[in-house]
């Protein structure tokens, strides 16, 4: 299956820390698709909490992110949301 | 007794500790002291036939923290919702493949104990938060350690709840609670909090006054001093602890407690009844908080308005510093509440240190300072950062119309600084104007006086602003120099030395005699021994914790104008702190003999 990706600048006023990170950990582990975010310093797979926090996204960070699976159109679109938002969920 | 070993005999010297009162109370109890566990990782080599077993006690383990996590998330009070989502990300973190994948990958690759390959892949985990900029992602390395350290002591066998074999009420003593740990302990067992770490608004003491348990927090080194069944008296009104009380200093507390609860009934009688003495003279009762929650406990306790609003509340609880919306709705809640009593709101009162994570600019970098009491604090960080006191500026601006707001500055120490600030306050104004944003144009600006030079100024100072509010803690801090949290020197901070006392007075007397009020806001404001000495000093004010106020009141309806200022002539012809107690341990009893009688 091929990956479908989407270039995102992330938003959230205070970059991917905890609470998105733990969402985006949700999102990858809620079955049926890989999740992985790509950026200069490397890519990690988003079921990794620890590895998503260890990238540092700050707000203004261009990101792609990879998705595989079923509904991997429907992930991106959650993905874009959560990393988007302005006030921290 | 469990596990206490036996330290009757005594031996043990009694100390008095000054931490910061986090959740009101008084407790009298045996402690228990949590030490964080200093890891035993070793590195033990083990034989092929083992590898295995150690692969799967390591995965137990990891999988009983996590059932535990789970549990405490299932138990979780629902106000806690801030805490839910860090256990949730706990939840995560313990089952993440960078600390189970790769420890089992350790075990298996260099054939060691689970604990050795723990620490290693924590290390890995570390070195790459090392290099993260971010301060607050890179803070999320202690969520890390927390959830390890929950690792680490199910391999060490610990029995998952430290209060299992306790079969008495414990303070419970530590350098830091997690989030977890403090609703864990939200048993009947547990008596208070005391902690190394955490300020008013840390984690420790918010979750403890949500379940009006008694916490001091912010005790240097306590748990060093102490050791688990030791006998203590945590005082969570004035932060005072007692380590190894004297008998007698347990039997004056327990007395204190039961004070405190006899009283409550009776003293509530009087929460509806004017502030004002035998003949007439009214002071006005007011409150200090810090935050919005509070209120009930303000009216409930009949305080006449707030007299002291901490505004640092709102910068703590979030990540980066609040906007001007979200000050306003807080600001705005506490005066229309209040209305029509004051509500005096105090501008951002902290040390750059603790701010500057949270600064969108990052333009304050200080450096560890040298004495950060004498530094880049307060107002001076205020004036350095104006872009926060502006917002706060117009968010209290935009509240004065819903009410009486007063605004107070901190830590002046000179004219000029209070000017650059009106001036700030002025261009503030204009700015509301221009876009016609109604605020209150003769909204009343004070000062806190709380260094020597401001009450030494204070006739000058008294023509600039409309009223004075006496910092008491701060005031003799910088007068005695005393650092109160400094064990060697702490027995000397004395809020009834001659020097703190006529200081109150000159500030007093150069305020009226310019026609402003004069308040007092510092701890001393809320004892009930300094109570009858502040009020014949002659202050228009007297701010404290809501729960005092009752009691405050019953002891000026009991007093006479004429016989409170003699009480302070004759305290003011002391000649040092000492004496004035001696006077004091006489005087009161005989005036006021249900209070202070034994």
């Amino acid at each position: 299956m091929k990956w479908q990706e989407r270039r995102i600048q992330v938003d959230n006023r205070c970059g991917v820390h905890g609470r998105v990170a733990a969402r985006l950990a949700e999102l990858a582990r809620e079955g049926d698709v890989s999740l992985q975010i790509v950026c200069t310093s490397g890519t990690v797979d988003c079921a990794s909490i620890l590895e998503v926090l260890s990238m540092a996204l700050v707000r203004g960070t261009e990101v792609t992110v990879r998705v595989r699976g079923s509904r991997a159109e429907a992930v991106l679109d959650a993905v874009q949301e959560l990393l988007t938002r302005q006030d921290d969920p | 007794m469990g596990r206490f070993r036996d330290r009757a005999g005594g031996g043990a010297e009694p100390r008095t500790l000054y931490g910061i009162a986090a959740s009101p109370g008084i407790v009298v109890g045996r402690i228990l002291v949590l030490k964080r566990r200093t890891r035993r990782a070793g590195r033990y080599h083990l034989p092929p036939e083992l590898v295995e077993q150690e692969v799967e006690r390591f995965r137990r383990a990891a999988a009983r923290a996590e059932r535990e996590l789970q549990d405490l998330r299932q138990a979780l009070v629902r106000d806690l919702a801030d805490s839910l989502s860090i256990i949730d990300s706990h939840i995560l973190m313990v089952k993440d493949r960078m600390i189970l994948e790769r420890t089992v990958e350790i075990i298996r690759r260099e054939q060691v104990n689970a604990e050795w390959a723990l620490a290693r892949a924590l290390q890995r985990i570390k070195h790459r938060f090392d290099r993260i900029a971010d301060p607050y992602i890179k803070d999320r390395y202690e969520d890390v350690k927390y959830v390890a350290d929950r690792v680490f002591g199910l391999l060490a066998g610990r029995e998952s709840d430290p209060l299992a074999d306790v079969d008495e009420g414990v303070i419970v003593v530590a350098h830091d609670f997690s989030p977890e740990d403090t609703i864990r302990m939200s048993s009947e067992k547990v008596l208070g909090f005391l902690t190394e770490k955490g300020g008013l608004t840390s984690h420790t003491a918010i979750v403890a006054r949500s379940l009006s348990i008694p916490a001091v927090v912010g005790l240097e080194q306590v748990t060093q001093l102490c050791a688990t069944g030791d006998t203590l008296i945590l005082d969570g009104f004035s932060g005072r602890v007692y380590l190894n009380p004297t008998p007698d200093q347990v039997t004056q507390y327990r007395e204190y407690e039961r004070q405190h609860k006899a009283f409550s009934d009776e003293v509530a009688y009087y929460i509806h009844l004017s502030s004002e003495t035998l003949d007439g003279m009214t002071v006005r009762l007011a409150a200090n908080i810090e935050m919005p929650d509070e209120l009930q406990a303000v009216l409930r306790y009949g305080a006449e308005g707030i007299g002291l609003f901490r505004s640092e509340f709102d910068y703590f609880q979030r990540e980066q510093a609040p906007d001007e919306e979200m000050l306003y709705a807080t600001y705005r809640e506490l005066v229309s509440v209040l209305a029509p009593m004051p509500v005096t709101i105090r501008t951002l009162d902290v040390g750059g240190d603790k701010f500057v994570d949270k600064l969108p600019s990052a333009m304050v970098c200080p450096d560890q300072e040298r004495n950060p009491a004498l530094g880049l604090r307060s107002i001076r960080f205020s004036l350095r950062e104006p872009s926060l006191l502006k917002t706060q500026f117009r968010a209290m601006l935009r509240a004065s119309v819903h009410g009486r707001l007063r605004i107070l500055l901190p830590l002046i120490t000179s004219l000029s600084e209070l000017q650059r600030i009106r001036a700030m306050l002025a261009r503030v104004m204009e700015d509301l104007e221009q876009r016609a944003i109604a605020f209150d144009r003769h909204v009343e600006v004070g000062i806190m006086i709380e260094v020597p030079s401001a009450v030494i100024m204070a006739d000058v100072l008294a023509g600039e602003v409309d009223f004075f509010s006496i910092g008491t803690n701060d005031l003799i801090q910088y007068s005695l120099a005393i650092d109160r949290s400094n064990q060697y020197v702490a027995h000397m901070y004395e809020p009834f030395h001659p020097a703190v006392l006529r200081m109150i007075r000159q500030t007093v007397e150069a305020g009226h005699a310019r026609g402003i009020e004069v308040s007092i806001c510092g701890e001393m404001a809320g004892d009930m021994i300094s109570t009858p000495v502040l009020l014949g000093l002659g202050v228009d004010e007297l701010s404290m914790r809501p729960s005092a106020i009752p009691y405050a009141k019953r002891l000026l309806r009991r007093s006479t104008s004429g016989q409170l200022a003699e009480l302070a002539r004759d305290v003011l012809r002391c000649r040092d702190g000492g004496e004035v107690r001696n006077f004091l341990t006489g005087y009161l009893p005989r005036h006021y003999p249900e209070e202070f009688g034994s």
